[in-house]
């Protein structure tokens, strides 16, 4: 009996030994504090967390006022004039490429117009007609043998004068002295024909006839109007009357 | 193994704290979903794994070395979370996740002998400059309302304001009222650091700042800490490692105090 108590005794103590989780469940209870340093928590002050803590309610404001920019400073203002057109067709893509082409090739600045559904290229920002047409005849001898000159709205980079204009509140045209639409017919360096021309155009227009010079040239001009409504109707019977090379001269030119 | 730097011998014992957190974190996910076709993510939604090319030898020898430790607290798995950088006072968990409410985890200021644990982490204090254009982006982005993006046609005062209407225990802003023109939202916790996007898309660092105003055009936003700031501060027990701190302290007797260390396998 002893020797079976023995026995059993030692059996428990071997498995204890072997596996002593299948008798109890391992626990480590709070951990003793064995670290080699000894610690003890102060409070501390901390500017930072101190500020937090004691004021909860925070704020910040920002402001800014928006002022719209100055309106851009135009460089370029659009007048009367003449540019040779090379191209009118419902081909957009045909007129981009000779656009493209011409660009490259060619000083004057190219554009294409649409118009009443016809895309037109035009070349040239020209105050007068013979400097158009000097441009088409040396196009249609290149390439181009259909060009020919259109009077239509053209381009022309703003001068110091007009900007001072601008700056003082006027228009361009007010610093031009006279304030008429007028049809100009001709121009020659010709002062005896330019004299006969005027006769000639007083007894067929009931209206006044008059003549500029310029450098060389002798502009002649037929009406004055308000406006160009008015100008457009009268320059229809004066090229109806063999004055096919009339154009309109707006009063800023 | 990327949730903490293990290329120091003396930041062994926080690797292993790391790896109890880890481990209770896991289990305790895993019960909770038990019918789902996965247990825990693998980023920053439960725990920043890495994959088996982010394992080392140390971190391999603190997982070894805790086999079967996890963090209890009155018999039940203990609640544990943990973070970058508290900036010096941990947050109340509760504050965050109402189910958290527990006697371990409310906040504290985080302090060993005299120095605050985490002071030499990157982000301990840190400051962010908001400009009224970046705001105005920010705005944008949230509430798809700018100022700044139309034409002004007319001259306009454009006012913006920030007010923190409450902090939560350890200081930080629980909620954020912004004003902008005729626009105002009210933000709450991790949505105010969604909010304050910087220019390369990361979010504030943390909810522990102050606001104040440079000139009348830059919010400056002064701030410590980065995450949550509840449990474990990750750059804390680094130091504490490295001071000669043992897990269990790191554990135990810092960040979860009242909890207690068990082997469950």
């Amino acid at each position: 009996m002893t020797f079976l108590k023995s026995t059993l005794v030692l059996f428990i103590i071997v498995l204890v030994a072997c596996n002593p989780q299948a008798v109890m469940r391992e626990r480590q209870g709070k951990a003793e504090v064995d670290s080699v340093l000894f610690y003890k928590k102060h409070d501390l002050s901390d500017p930072f967390i101190d500020a937090i803590l004691s004021t909860p309610s925070d704020h910040a404001e920002l402001h800014k006022t928006l002022v719209p920019p100055p309106a851009p400073v135009p460089r370029y203002k659009q007048i009367d004039g003449f540019r040779v057109q090379i191209f009118a067709g419902f081909d957009s893509l045909k007129a981009n490429s000779l656009q493209y082409r011409l660009n490259q090739e060619m000083q004057d600045s190219v554009y294409i117009k649409h118009e009443e559904e016809l895309y037109k290229v035009q070349i040239g920002d020209f105050h007068y007609r013979p400097q158009a047409d000097k441009l088409k005849r040396s196009l249609k001898n290149n390439q181009f043998p259909g060009a020919w000159t259109v009077q239509t709205i053209i381009q022309v980079p703003i001068t110091a004068q007009d900007t001072t204009a601008l700056s003082n509140n006027t228009s361009p045209t007010d610093t031009v002295s006279d304030e008429f639409f007028k049809i100009q017919v001709f121009a020659t360096d010709d002062e005896a024909k330019a004299l006969t021309m005027l006769q000639d155009l007083r007894s067929k227009f009931g209206l006044p006839v008059y003549y500029s010079k310029a450098d060389i040239l002798y502009k002649i001009f037929i009406g004055k109007f308000k406006t160009r409504l008015e100008t457009e109707k009268k320059l229809k019977s004066v090229q109806k009357a063999g004055y096919t090379d009339a154009w309109i001269v707006s009063p800023d030119r | 193994p990327r949730e903490m730097p293990s290329n120091n011998p003396k930041y062994f014992d926080a690797l292993k704290a790391q790896a109890i957190c880890a481990r209770t974190y896991a289990l305790k996910k895993m019960a909770g979903r038990k019918d789902k076709s996965f247990h825990v993510y693998g980023d920053h939604r439960d725990q920043v794994y890495g994959g088996l090319s982010a394992h080392n030898a140390m971190c391999n020898r603190a997982v070894e070395q805790t086999h079967g430790d996890v963090l209890k607290y009155e018999e039940q798995l203990a609640t544990v979370f943990y973070h970058s950088s508290d900036g010096g006072i941990s947050e109340n968990a509760a504050h965050l996740w109402p189910a958290a409410n527990v006697a371990y985890l409310k906040s504290q200021k985080d302090i060993i002998g005299q120095t605050f644990a985490c002071s030499h982490a990157p982000n301990y204090r840190w400051q962010k400059m908001f400009t009224l254009q970046h705001l105005d982006s920010l705005f944008y982005l949230h509430t798809a309302k700018s100022m700044l993006k139309k034409p002004v046609t007319d001259t306009t005062r454009i006012h913006f304001s920030a007010d923190v209407l409450r902090r939560s225990t350890s200081g930080r802003v629980a909620d954020l009222k912004l004003t902008y023109s005729d626009t105002t939202i009210v933000l709450n916790d991790y949505a105010i650091r969604r909010f304050f996007m910087d220019r390369n898309g990361r979010s504030l660092p943390s909810t522990l700042f102050q606001l104040s105003a440079r000139g009348d055009s830059t919010l400056v936003i002064q701030g410590g800490g980065f995450g949550h700031g509840a449990g474990m501060c990750q750059w804390g027990a680094l130091k504490m490692s490295e001071m000669g701190f043992k897990y269990y302290d790191i554990l135990v007797n810092h960040y979860f105090p009242g909890t207690y260390l068990e082997k469950v396998y």
